[in-house]
């Protein structure tokens, strides 16, 4: 009675076959369309332009604040005396202290480690996986003999905080390499990722920040889903902390009702190298502070 | 008041003329899913000449004598589907929680609580495996073209 | 004889009385709950995108249609529980959770948000 999954057991000739197909392209899978990032950026990007015609492109960089005006004002106040201050300062100082072999952390990063956010998260074409910047400063660490720091907050948030301090500005110039089908793969789970439903609840990622952006649960306004990541890390007030980019998706995806996801999985990678790339154009602005 | 809420507002004007109708069933399944949305568990509905209860089957499953086999079966069956459900990234939150709880039921001796907790926790596992699968296919309508 | 007549005509109006208000008690307890289960974030929290006239309805969302008017919408009070059981039958990309198909209400908890909304 309860067997609603039959083993089948050609299931695999079946991949076997349809592989063969694939590679001599003799048969496309034509329920798969052509994946085109720039096409889709545009996409996000008509479709905000279309709902709130009186805001500038730039300004999403600022989330929730770009669209509701009642909110700006006390995250304005809130900026004047920013709360990452502290973190910033902390983050630079572990930046440029050696590591106990003496090497650096501006030893692992291209120029030095300044002023590169911008082009975080990449394609590893080598090792076939996006790259992060907190997994890059973890690698660091571990090639240099330290403990990799915790991926949510705390000291490995204020390094990445100060990293993209000293981008701030910069724009975002993601890349997806259209002839490398692993990139364009990881790209379109990313994607699949933040408009699939799923948990309990059956909601979408965009179903808040897409459809349900500036709109009101309970007491709550989900923010746009064009430049969410820019400002990250972030100091959320709600968690009087610093925290990372990962940590948040983890929470919103608790929500959802869903067994959450562990920070830097395949598919947390993958879905900030998607709405990374939906921020190309506008510039890194972190750290950040939210409510 | 926001664009969305005049919207909706003006949306229920327009329903007044058109209230609320269901759209005949055209599988089984949909005529399961239309009869136990509106009638509840434990209701007898006839579909195409036969009829049919809108029990789950994990309900009627957990129906059957309480034994300490059937309570492990239940239990174990559930388990394994929910673990298809992490594999595929689309576990939810809750069903970890229940078969904790039928676990300790079984141990406590509560086979009837044991069935109940599993049925529960494998209803949950396979309607997450179903949303995997359905929205595998269906995504993109969402996407703003 | 007439007695007797008259003795079992109280009987049956003591009877018929008593049903009625164990009828009028099991759906005022049914409200009550109904009640809980729309305010509730752990239950249905229906609040956090449904307005309702309710004055212990504060600091309600507006992602949904507010509820109203539900007997003149609804003059099917099955097709509600439907809606309420699952509201991706009629639009699949609807931000309204499933609440019986994924089992995030019970059956009876389905029923008493439906009386309280029904009420509207
Ligand atoms: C139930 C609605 C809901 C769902 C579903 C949801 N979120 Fe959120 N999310 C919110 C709210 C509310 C906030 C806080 C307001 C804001 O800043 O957007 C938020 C904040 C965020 C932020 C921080 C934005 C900022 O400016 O700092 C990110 C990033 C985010 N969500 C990503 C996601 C992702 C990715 C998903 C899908 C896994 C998701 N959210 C699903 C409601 C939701
Ligand atoms: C996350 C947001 C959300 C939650 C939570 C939610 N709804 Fe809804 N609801 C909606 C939306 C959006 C609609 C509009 C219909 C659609 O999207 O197809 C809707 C529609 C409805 C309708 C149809 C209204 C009409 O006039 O036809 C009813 C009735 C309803 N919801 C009841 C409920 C009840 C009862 C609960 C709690 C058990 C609930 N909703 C929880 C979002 C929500």
């Amino acid at each position: 009675m309860l067997n609603f999954r039959k083993v089948k057991p050609f299931q695999g000739w079946i991949t076997v076959a349809l592989l063969l197909c694939a590679t001599t392209s003799v048969l496309a899978d034509a329920s798969e369309p052509l994946i085109d990032p720039e096409a889709d950026r545009q996409a996000l990007r008509a479709y905000y332009l279309k709902r709130f015609p009186g805001v500038d492109i730039q300004d999403y960089i600022n989330g929730i604040y770009a669209l509701d005006a009642a909110s700006r004002e006390q995250w304005q106040a809130l900026e004047e005396f920013p709360p990452y201050e502290f973190d910033l300062e902390a983050g630079e100082a572990l930046f440029n202290t050696p590591f106990a072999n003496g090497q650096t952390y501006a030893a692992c990063f291209p120029n030095g480690g300044v002023s590169i956010r911008q082009h975080y998260p990449y394609w590893n074409a080598a090792e076939g996986r996006v790259k992060t910047l907190e997994l890059e400063i973890n690698e660091c660490r571990e090639k240099n003999g330290e403990q990799p720091y915790p991926w949510k907050k705390g000291p490995l948030a204020q390094i990445s905080a100060y990293m993209a301090w000293t981008s701030r500005g910069q724009v975002f110039d993601i890349k997806v390499p259209a002839d490398d089908a692993g990139a364009l793969a990881a790209y379109a789970a990313g994607k699949r990722f933040f408009y699939a439903k799923r948990g309990q609840l059956n909601l979408s990622c965009a179903n808040c920040h897409l459809e349900g952006s500036n709109i009101f649960i309970r007491a709550d306004l989900p923010g746009p889903a064009l430049g969410q990541t820019t400002h990250f890390p972030v100091y959320r007030s709600k968690w009087g902390e610093l925290g990372t980019l990962h940590r948040r998706y983890e929470g919103c995806h608790r929500d959802t009702r869903s067994d959450p996801l562990p920070p830097q999985s395949d598919a947390f990678r993958n879905l900030e190298y998607f709405q990374t790339y939906m921020s190309n154009g506008l510039p890194v602005n972190g750290p950040g502070a939210r409510k | 008041m926001n664009a969305a809420y005049t919207r909706y507002l003006l949306l229920s004007l327009l329903v007044f003329v058109a209230n609320v109708q269901a759209a005949e069933p055209q599988t089984y399944q949909q005529a399961f899913e239309l009869n136990r949305a509106m009638y509840g568990k434990g209701h007898l509905f006839t579909w195409q000449g036969q009829e049919f209860s809108t029990d789950h089957p994990e309900e009627l499953d957990a129906q059957t004598p309480a034994t300490r086999d059937k309570a492990e079966a239940m239990l174990h069956a559930a388990q394994v589907l929910n673990q298809r459900a992490s594999e595929l990234e689309y576990a939810w939150r809750m069903t970890a929680g229940l078969l904790e709880q039928a676990e300790q039921a079984l141990r406590a001796g509560e086979f009837r609580q044991c069935m109940n907790l599993a049925a529960q926790a494998h209803y949950q596992a396979r309607m997450s495996i179903q949303q995997a699968e359905y929205n595998q296919q269906h995504w993109r309508d969402a996407v703003p073209q | 004889m007439l007695k007797v007549r008259w003795m079992t005509f109280v009987a049956v109006c003591a009877a018929l009385l008593t049903a009625n208000t164990v009828l009028a008690r099991d759906e005022a307890a049914l409200i009550v709950l109904g009640q809980a289960v729309f305010l509730e974030q752990s239950k249905g929290n229906c609040i956090a995108c449904h307005a309702i006239s309710d004055p212990q309805a504060q600091l309600a969302g507006n992602q949904g249609p507010p509820i109203f008017n539900m007997k003149l919408r609804y003059p099917d009070k099955r097709l509600l529980r439907a809606q309420v059981w699952d509201a991706t039958r009629n639009n699949p990309l609807t931000l309204m959770p499933p609440f019986g198909k994924h089992w995030i209400l019970s059956e009876h908890e389905i029923d008493a948000v439906v009386e309280y909304i029904y009420q509207y």
